[in-house]
């Protein structure tokens, strides 16, 4: 079935939501505590989807799981995701320390791949994996402003670093979809630092090596302002496509091949987070409406929500945006409109 | 299709059979204002396909097959491309020479070049351009897609070179003119071959050509033997400019219509320094082609038309060739052109019959002073005969055998009014233009000339073809060696071909021109002498070896003269305010190794103050940095490396203990505690450095206590913080409480910013200001300054 299916199989809304650590909260454990489990990731995918229930499970999202496997120094904190202290890889000869890792071997890896067993297995919703990108993993190796400046003055060891980068987010890919994975969003946030030329030559080629040896739905997010690159991203062999909540999505809609499905773009911060409910429906129900006449629209937030934001904060969110009455007002002008 | 494409210097040469050994994207050139200058594209793609250039539409015989289209952007538009043909070297490699017209091609397989020219013209203001060399493909009536793009950026230096017309650098290459008729199969001397003589002039005059060749007697190098080669043949003969015939009467008479046209257009494009008579003098072979004079033993041969028999035939006495030769002298003095006449040998060898003929000539010429030149590669006549003639031009081997010797000969020759060049012909193999000479060495002509102290350079040939010399221009070899008879290949509009082992000769005599500049404006001559050196070699181990060779070792990297030429024109021919200007434009074109040098000519001159360095250099080639970026011209990786460039001028300040004077507002920027997000961070820190605040970077994961303690040891007017994560942003919060319960009211301005920080979280937490960019911070932060100082 392909997603744009799944999203229009019944009358109403569908919703994805990108969790943070809020996860964490509700069970008590810490971030580690839950990685170095799947037990505990199968036991907090249910706790989220009972107490925000939504199309799609998901684990605790493991965006540190390549640099915590190549051994990189990273900060742990107990209820955030961890980040990577120091960027060890600084030329190509640093490179050729590190082999790219195994995914059933490697790590905490193998603990990942049995997790997304275990919660495929337990549910019938897909399961939906976010893995960082390629050139994102990069900027995390060499440090964000050692790869940007080596992009103007060693551009063939950014090409090596790639080449690993990539090889490593390919392998994982393949192994998650093999563990169960239905959906695999590749985030790709670093890559809005770069132009539109640079976009095409050094994050497109990876991302289709990638997406071309999977064949779940896949999807890419990038964060911040992608005006410039959105067809670039677009010609990626995607699925789906994610966007921050600084995007028009009114404008950006109409950008979209009807056969990719745009998730987004309720913003994290200022609306989830700091709102009160009632706002948040309101302003779902909203974006719903807009999109009213587009069937390849997807509710979603428009990154990683905040770790602090209120439960009854994202029921909101979830419940206005999967709710049959919201979504026959929303969905009332599906099928006429710019299609 | 999959294209690859790579970028080379001028100076590279794509042999057929070969990749290029390193490919890069991008490319820098650095040139003055008037300057011609080149760089290459290589192509390679993965199936057969047809190349257009520009905005051609073209498609081949093949029909709508796999296309690439090639397009060069930017630049001012400066900037034009054209395929390299491929000719045979004597081992049978096809290497790139001739810059073709067609802008289409069909490439079966392997690698080809494109040259891209321009010059930036002498009233340019630009500092710095981008081309942009782009290629698109498609396939049957699909839209063209783009494959890819190479950038190329083009650092203008702000002096204007003179044109090569104008420059010191005088270039003889002998022109042969009915060989220039030949592959049209035009009449010598007809309009149509002089419409071809026109075009040919204006290609040589673009070189800075100074001298009028002359050919005054039929085949005066038919000692060449053209005639006994029968494969891939060339036709070496050359008429008389001078028609010559006898009237009824008997009497001689000369038509001078031909060479009074020829010297007009030569002078028509500014080719007027000096007039070289050949086939006066020490003609070659008269043994096998034969002498038609009786009584004369320089074997000349002028063909003279009988009006009485109505036939041709050729002087044969003394007494007639005394006529002829007289007349020919005659006219030129009444033409007012004689001042400027040389009778030119051609590698004479024979002192004793030299020294008959110049008594001939001398006789002929009657009270007039006659000037010899000759072009010399025989030890024993330049000992017999050098000090006797007016000008004379060495070969290499001649020269390097004794340069010191050489310098003395030149400085005698200069005090009669005379002068001393050097030329290559067939020999050596070292520094000549052959098609299997390092292309650079084409280049390099210049710059040894300038070492060897020496006005210009000869050659024997600027073009002399085979029979289809854009196939093959292979002859005689050993002996001669493929390249060695032209410099520019028959069009097939009648209009030359240029050669990159041409372009790149001219190139060579710009930079002789700026370095005779650069002397002009100052520099000692031991100073450039010495540099030269360090890249040419030692004088003392140039010699001569056996077999017509010589031995130089010389640095083959082209690059290594341009920055040495480039240093010496930025410290001599660029004034004060433009050493300010080079600073700035180095920033924006990411110099970080050149920099120091500009920062140190700027120190250098006493009428620049040390505030202006700061201002009107450093920190103004940041703010245009930055202006490309919101142009969108540059990416955040350009903005970094030109802040890194920035730093390095700052660091060579500080080493030489300079400080910047005058009060700037203080700035110590952190990202909080728990957090690793640096590149927000690192935009504000080059905005704001650019903008001309003093900026204390603490990094990544600094605590509330480090940088408060930071804000206090460097009296900080404003403390910036950002927190990418929720988890991490109270760290703001402590900073700012701590911040409050230790000083006394003339704290610090606290601003902050990063994904996790809203406006009315920065309010909650006490903050002075929230800024959600780069660009907002500084406008957050002049603005809470100015108020704080109202």
């Amino acid at each position: 079935m392909r997603l744009l299916d799944y999203i229009n199989g019944e009358p109403r809304g569908y919703f994805l939501p990108d969790m943070g650590t809020n996860g964490l909260f509700l069970t008590g454990y810490t971030a580690y505590e839950v990685y170095e489990d799947p037990r505990k990731q199968l036991e907090l995918a249910r706790v989220m989807d009972e107490t925000f229930p939504a199309d799609f499970v998901y684990t605790l999202c493991d965006g540190a799981i390549f640099c915590d496997t190549l051994g990189l120094d990273l900060i742990r904190p107990d209820k955030d995701f961890p980040s990577v202290l120091s960027h060890p890889i600084k030329n190509a000869e640093d490179l050729r320390q590190y082999s790219v890792p195994h995914p059933h071997r490697d790590g905490r890896m193998p603990l990942n791949l049995e997790s997304f067993k275990l919660i495929s297995a337990d549910f019938d919703k897909p399961l939906f994996v976010s893995i960082q990108g390629p050139f994102t993993l990069a900027v995390q190796l060499v440090g964000a402003t050692d790869l940007l400046r080596a992009i103007v003055k060693d551009s063939e060891f950014v090409v090596e670093v790639l080449e690993f980068t990539t090889e490593t987010v390919l392998r994982y890919a393949v192994a998650t979809q093999e563990a169960g994975a239905r959906y695999i969003s590749i985030a790709e946030p670093a890559t809005v630092t770069l132009g539109r030329e640079r976009f095409r030559t050094l994050v497109v080629p990876s991302l289709n090596r990638i997406y071309d040896e999977l064949s779940c739905w896949r999807a890419l997010h990038i964060c911040g302002d992608t005006t410039a690159f959105l067809d670039l991203m677009l010609s990626c062999h995607i699925d789906a496509i994610s966007l921050d909540q600084i995007m028009d999505y009114e404008k950006v809609i109409a950008r979209i091949p009807e056969h990719i499905v745009l998730l987004g773009n309720l913003d994290p911060l200022e609306l989830l987070r700091n709102s009160p409910p009632d706002e948040i429906r309101t302003r779902t129900l909203e974006l719903l409406d807009k999109m009213a006449a587009y069937s390849n629209y997807l509710c979603a937030f428009g990154c990683n929500c905040m770790n602090d934001t209120p439960v009854e904060n994202l029921q909101a969110a979830l419940s206005a945006g999967r709710s049959p009455d919201a979504t026959v007002q929303a969905k009332s002008g599906r099928g006429d409109g710019a299609h | 299709m999959h294209l690859e494409m790579t970028l080379q210097d001028s100076s590279f040469r794509h042999r057929l059979d070969s990749a290029p050994l390193n490919s890069p994207r991008s490319l820098r050139l650095e040139v003055v204002r008037g300057e011609l200058f080149a760089f290459q594209v290589l192509i390679l793609g993965d199936a057969p396909f047809q190349c257009t250039l520009d905005q051609s539409r073209q498609i081949d015989w093949r029909g709508l097959t796999e296309r690439v289209r090639i397009e060069v952007a930017g630049a001012d538009g400066l900037l034009a491309a054209s395929f390299l043909g491929y000719v045979a070297r004597d081992d049978g490699v096809l290497v790139a020479d001739p810059i073709l017209q067609d802008r289409s091609q069909w490439i079966a397989d392997g690698w080809r070049a494109i040259w891209v020219e321009g010059r930036i013209p002498a009233d340019s203001e630009a500092r710095t351009l981008r081309a942009v060399v782009t290629s698109y493909g498609a396939n049957g009536y699909e839209p063209e897609r783009l494959l890819g793009a190479l950038v190329v950026d083009i650092d203008v230096l702000p002096h204007v070179m003179r044109p090569v017309a104008e420059g010191d650098f005088k270039l003889d290459l002998w022109q042969h003119p009915s060989s220039w008729a030949r592959p049209y199969g035009l009449e010598p001397w007809s309009d149509q071959h002089f419409a071809v003589i026109d075009t040919m002039l204006g290609e040589l005059a673009s070189l800075g050509q100074r001298v009028v060749s002359l050919v005054v007697t039929d085949f005066p190098w038919a000692g060449q033997r053209c005639y006994q080669v029968v494969e891939n043949p060339s036709n070496l003969f050359e008429y008389n400019i001078v028609g010559v015939r006898r009237n009824v009467a008997g009497e001689l008479a000369c038509d001078f219509s031909a060479l009074d046209r020829y010297v007009q257009l030569c002078f028509r494009h500014g080719i007027d320094e000096e007039i070289d008579l050949f086939g006066l003098v020490g003609n070659w072979d008269a043994i096998s082609f034969g002498n038609p004079l009786d009584d004369y033993r320089d074997p000349l041969r002028v063909a003279c038309f009988d009006e009485a028999t109505r036939s041709w035939g050729f002087l044969h006495t003394r007494e007639e060739l005394r006529e002829y030769v007289t007349r020919l002298f005659e006219h030129l003095v009444a033409a007012g052109l004689w001042d400027r006449v040389r009778v030119t040998s051609d590698e004479p060898g024979n002192v004793e019959l030299f020294q008959e003929a110049e008594q001939f000539l001398v006789s002929c010429a009657g009270d007039l002073p006659l000037r010899l030149k000759c072009a010399v590669h025989d030890q024993e006549f330049l000992r017999e005969y050098g000090t006797r003639v007016h000008d004379i031009s060495l070969n290499t081997c001649d020269l390097v055998q004794d340069l010191e010797g050489a310098e003395q000969l030149r400085a005698d020759m200069r005090a009669r009014g005379g002068d001393m060049d050097w030329y290559s012909c067939c020999f050596p193999i070292a520094l000549n233009i052959f098609l299997e000479s390092p292309l650079v060495e084409s280049r390099l002509i210049g710059w040894f000339t300038r070492f060897w102290g020496l006005s210009g350079f000869l050659r024997w040939a600027f073009a002399i073809w085979t029979s289809d010399p854009l196939a093959d221009v292979r002859y005689k070899f050993p002996k001669w060696h493929a390249g060695d008879m032209l410099f520019v290949y028959p069009g097939a509009d009648m209009r030359p071909l240029p050669s990159i082992r041409e372009r790149n000769l001219l190139f060579g005599i710009q930079d002789f021109n700026l370095l005779a500049d650069v002397e002009r404006a100052g520099a000692g001559s031991v100073e450039i002498e010495r540099a030269l050196g360090g890249l040419l070699g030692s004088k003392k181990d140039m010699r001569r070896l056996p077999e017509r060779q010589v031995a130089l070792d010389f640095e083959t990297d082209i690059t290594t003269y341009l920055t040495l030429r480039n240093d010496l024109v930025k410290r001599y021919l660029i004034s004060a305010d433009k050493r300010l200007e080079m600073i700035a434009a180095s920033i924006v074109s990411m110099r970080e190794d050149e920099i120091g040098g500009y920062i140190q000519a700027a120190l250098d001159e006493p009428s620049i103050a040390m505030q202006d360095i700061f201002i009107d250099g450093l920190q103004e080639g940041m703010r245009r940095a930055i202006e490309r970026y919101d142009r969108k011209e540059y990416d955040i990786p350009e903005l970094i490396v030109c802040a890194d460039t920035l730093h390095r001028g700052l660091r060579v300040l500080s080493d030489t203990g300079v400080q910047r004077v005058g009060s700037r507002e203080r700035v110590v920027l952190a990202v909080v505690e728990g957090d690793v997000h640096e590149v927000g961070k690192n935009i504000v820190r080059i905005m704001l450095e650019s903008a001309g605040f003093d900026v204390i970077d603490l990094g990544v994961n600094r605590t509330a206590a480090e940088i408060l303690e930071a804000a206090k040891s460097h009296g900080a007017d404003v403390i910036g913080m950002s927190s990418m994560m929720t988890t991490t942003r109270d760290h703001m919060s402590e900073l700012i409480s701590q911040l409050d319960n230790s000083t006394d009211g003339s704290r610090p301005l606290v601003v902050v910013g990063g994904g996790s920080i809203t406006p009315s979280y920065a309010d909650e937490i006490g903050a002075d200001g929230y800024a959600p960019s780069a660009p907002e911070t500084i406008r957050l932060l002049s603005r809470l300054l100015q108020e704080r100082a109202q």
